[in-house]
């Protein structure tokens, strides 16, 4: 492995970037999901064997540690919600996720469905692609891709 | 071009320009802490060492009690310079 981490930073963060931000809407998760990803890189590159470039191997870290924050959140937000009925913690102490508009209807989607959503629709990958990314086969790939859509199509045909 | 194609480029539109160097930093930063952590196995091997090393010295150089492996010489007569005893006080308390 030749390449640096302070290079890798820089050739790859704005590839980084731009797909975390297209899958989490808040500002704060945003940077907190970066950070993991590269954390992520920074303590598994002496584990790359250059099999894939560089790019492919940081955009799967990507999108695996993008859909397990997702699933954390969620599963972090349930709790709040349940604990919140007992009061211990108040409605104010919610965070509240969807506070952009354009992410109301992705905020309806599942965090794969948002995930290959994302991919096939606005990052161009193939099912092929996403299927291997994602470690499923690919007709799950597509039945979660044709169910992401028609969810998507149906809020915004709601919100006019 | 249709509501669902307009509703991707503008998920394609989000982001903006985040701060890259600033987020360098907190990243460096804890890939320091991950550095002294990955060095703490070695430190708690080296005091183990230690540890053991100190054991073995006292229970091998150590006497114990009913096993004198040391003897003193704290007196001895002597009879116009000619010596003609000498008190040995052994490490269990006899002569």
């Amino acid at each position: 492995m030749d390449m640096s981490f302070s290079q890798i930073y820089d050739e790859q963060k704005s590839m980084v970037w731009g797909l975390v931000s297209r899958y989490v809407p808040l500002k704060q998760d945003r940077e907190d999901l970066y950070q993991e990803v590269f954390l992520k890189v920074f303590r598994s590159l002496k584990h790359f064997r250059g099999e894939a470039s560089v790019k492919t191997w940081v955009y799967r870290i990507t999108v695996n540690t993008s859909l397990s924050y997702l699933k954390k959140k969620k599963r972090n937000e349930a709790l709040m919600s349940a604990l919140s009925v007992f009061n211990v913690f108040s409605a104010d102490d919610k965070q509240i996720e969807l506070d952009e508009d354009v992410f109301k209807p992705l905020g309806k989607l599942n965090p794969r469905q948002r995930m290959v959503l994302i991919l096939a629709d606005i990052e161009d990958q193939s099912l092929d692609n996403i299927a291997d990314m994602l470690n499923v086969p690919v007709g799950t790939v597509k039945s979660n891709l044709h169910r992401a859509r028609e969810i998507v199509k149906k809020e915004l045909e709601k919100n006019g | 071009m249709d509501k669902y194609g307009e509703y991707l480029n503008k998920i394609r539109g989000t982001g903006g320009q985040p701060d890259f160097d600033r987020m360098y930093e907190n990243i460096e930063a804890k890939t320091r802490q991950d550095k002294v952590f990955s060095s703490a196995p070695g430190i708690v091997a080296s005091l183990a060492v230690l540890f053991i090393a100190g054991l073995l010295y006292y229970f091998i150089f150590i006497p114990v009690s009913g096993d004198p492996v040391r003897s003193y010489v704290f007196e001895k007569d002597t009879v116009e310079n000619d010596l003609v005893a000498s008190y040995v006080f052994m490490d269990d308390g006899t002569f």
